[in-house]
């Protein structure tokens, strides 16, 4: 064999290396006939089906506030996660947020929360609360569809060209918020042909920009229903165990605080079944949503040191209102109490909103609520 | 030709000196921790590292961590790099060629030296750092080893999961000692090829925090090199494992045959 023969056969061979998965992937798929409205009825009806696998998240968003800041909201939106995922149902699952040298491990076993952190060595035990920041779970693409398709009207549903996502053929589906006071432009999603379950959400904010702000794919899936062994942590005895009394300070703030704030703000309804309204309040619909959260006086005033130190913040003293991506954030301190409103909506509804929180919001003894 | 090459690897000093140094920095990390008590924090500095003080013998997996991300692959470069060039250098490659042996037997024999290396110095970063936790930071705790997962994992699946991190980091290198290997037939400098395939690895490393490069990001040689970690989560977590073993096998079998392509019919003067 000749040298050119030779170079021929290395470059023939890493050729194939790189094209061969390549062309794998990009095997084009068939669209199907379904409609916008019955795939989307098919995807919110995903969240019982069985499935476990790694679901890779893309927030692209520059978020000026610190890590732990509302919870994982600044984390799901400013960065890159891997998770783990074992998917019974909606109350019975676990979500491991796996890092290059730890992991963050959370089940939901009913009405019970369970949180391993390997870095801290503890693990907790912690009641399940509807009303609760955003963490790992909410954004595997089942639970994120679940959030943002609800309440989608069909005229705000079209069909996008399927793809294959995770190896699966899988149905494209688009909505675009009807809603004015929406900051989301459109979410992409695109579901399990053959099963409806979502395999990637992308979330575009209003800017005409290309990129989505937020990503969630799932990378590998397997649709048989993991053994109920699959989601449960089997936490070593030497370990540290604590049990806590609510999930954070949203769920703590929704079962003590002494508020009941009004049952529509800037024309957003308030959204769950009143049995079991508390103080916090989430108002709308779909990707058009906020919630107003009480602070207590010494949560607030750090809050507002953190927000003064964004540049952007508008700071009128008994407010500080910013907006990062599609996310506006709201710290009203003028009425009774301090509320932070944050929401995907405008920051003029937003300053709405907290006007009606203001004039609406009533004490009650959160005991007898 | 094999045991030829593996004679002369194991009798120069340079090969125990490099392995020497490589456990300079384990050491002197244990020293530290040892002396200051004192551990990174949780969730920062190497793996494992921040679990070594309550549990000394999980400091083989933290010293492999320390070593893997840049001087492993600095002293595999440097093996490599010489395995072609430093024959020209020393004016021996025309004699080794005289000899009744294909080139392309002298080049595999050149590799498995160079795997025989990473091995050695693997073994040797283990069985050092294994004394060195026992002595300096202290014994397992009673209640077993916690995994990433938080489950305890048992003295058995404990040694199994460390053997197969350290086949795993053995085969991480053999990316390294292709390149190496190739550029070692590309000049006549043993330092040129080991630098070459230096800058290679930082050009990796550097792409690998770039999210514009995103989509070569699966085909990057230091992509998967800390998935070792994953063996230690429960379940294990495979895909990671066994991507970057392919992905390995894949820069083995593309520079092990650019390396052939070249020196096959290569002039050799010196």
């Amino acid at each position: 064999m000749g040298p050119a023969a030779r170079w021929l056969v290395v470059l023939a061979v890493a050729v194939a290396l790189v094209a061969v998965p390549q062309g794998l992937r990009a095997l084009p798929v068939a669209d199907t006939e379904e409609s916008a409205a019955d795939l989307a009825a098919r995807v919110l009806d995903a969240d019982r089906l069985g499935w476990s696998g790694e679901v890779a998240t893309q927030g692209d968003v520059e978020v000026p506030l610190s890590g732990d800041t509302f919870g994982g909201v600044v984390r799901i939106l400013g960065e890159s996660s891997r998770l783990r995922v074992w998917w019974r149902g909606p109350t019975e699952h676990r979500v491991d947020r796996v890092r290059e040298s730890g992991e963050t491990d959370v089940v939901r076993n009913g009405g019970m929360t369970i949180r391993w952190r390997y870095e801290g060595n503890r693990v907790s035990f912690v009641p399940y609360s509807r009303i609760r920041l955003p963490d790992d779970p909410d954004v595997v693409p089942v639970a994120l569809a679940q959030r943002l398709f609800t309440g989608a009207r069909p005229a705000e549903l079209s069909r996008l060209p399927s793809e294959r996502v995770a190896g699966r053929a899988a149905a494209g589906l688009r909505l675009v918020p009807a809603d004015p006071r929406s900051t989301i432009g459109r979410v992409d999603l695109w579901a399990d042909q053959e099963t409806g379950l979502p395999l990637r959400v992308e979330v575009y904010d209003g800017a005409a920009g290309s990129r989505p702000v937020l990503t969630t794919e799932t990378t590998s899936v397997d649709l048989d229903r993991p053994a109920r062994s699959a989601t449960r942590l089997d936490i070593s005895s030497g370990v540290d165990f604590s049990r806590g009394v609510t999930l954070d300070d949203a769920a703590g703030a929704d079962a003590y605080a002494p508020f009941a704030p009004p049952d529509e703000v800037a024309g957003l309804p308030r959204r769950g079944d009143p049995e079991d309204f508390g103080a916090v309040g989430v108002y709308g619909r779909g990707p058009t949503a906020l919630v107003a959260v009480p602070l207590r006086d010494v949560v607030a005033r750090g809050l507002r040191e953190q927000l003064r130190k964004a540049g952007t913040v508008r700071d009128t003293g008994e407010r500080q209102a910013l907006e990062f991506g599609p996310l506006s954030v709201l710290l009203d301190s003028s009425g009774r109490g301090n509320y932070v409103l944050l929401g995907t909506v405008t920051p003029e509804t937003l300053e709405q909103a907290a006007d009606d929180v203001r004039a609406g919001v009533r004490l009650v003894d959160p005991v007898g609520r | 030709m094999i045991r030829v090459e593996l004679v002369k690897l194991l009798t120069r000093p340079r090969t125990w000196i490099t392995i020497l140094a490589l456990n300079a920095l384990p050491t002197l990390v244990a020293v530290l921790l040892a002396v200051t008590d004192l551990g990174p924090r949780p969730g920062t500095g190497p793996p494992f590292l921040s679990a070594v003080l309550t549990d000394g013998t999980l400091f083989p997996l933290a010293a492999l961590g320390i070593v893997l991300p840049l001087f492993l692959p600095v002293a595999v470069a440097v093996v490599g790099g010489d395995a072609i060039a430093g024959e020209v250098q020393s004016d021996t490659l025309r004699y080794l060629l005289v000899r009744p042996v294909s080139r392309l037997r002298l080049l595999v024999a050149k590799l498995v030296s160079v795997v025989v290396f990473v091995v050695l110095a693997v073994l040797a970063v283990a069985v050092v750092a294994y004394v060195e936790g026992r002595l300096l930071l202290g014994d397992a705790p009673a209640t077993g080893v916690v995994s990433v997962s938080g489950s305890t994992l048992t003295q058995a699946e404990m040694t199994q999961r460390t053997g197969l991190a350290f086949v795993y980091v053995v085969l991480a290198m053999l990316g390294v000692a292709a390149i190496a290997l190739f550029f070692s037939t590309l000049t006549d400098s043993a330092v040129g090829a080991a630098l070459g395939t230096i800058g290679v690895l930082v050009a990796s490393t550097v792409l690998l925090g770039l999210d514009a490069a995103d989509a070569i990001k699966p085909y990057l040689m230091t992509r998967h090199w800390l998935a070792f970690v994953d063996l230690f989560r429960d379940p294990i977590r495979w895909g990671d494992v066994v991507d970057g073993v392919l992905t390995q096998l894949g820069y083995l079998v593309v520079f092990a045959g650019a390396a052939w392509a070249n020196f096959a019919t290569k002039d050799v003067n010196r």
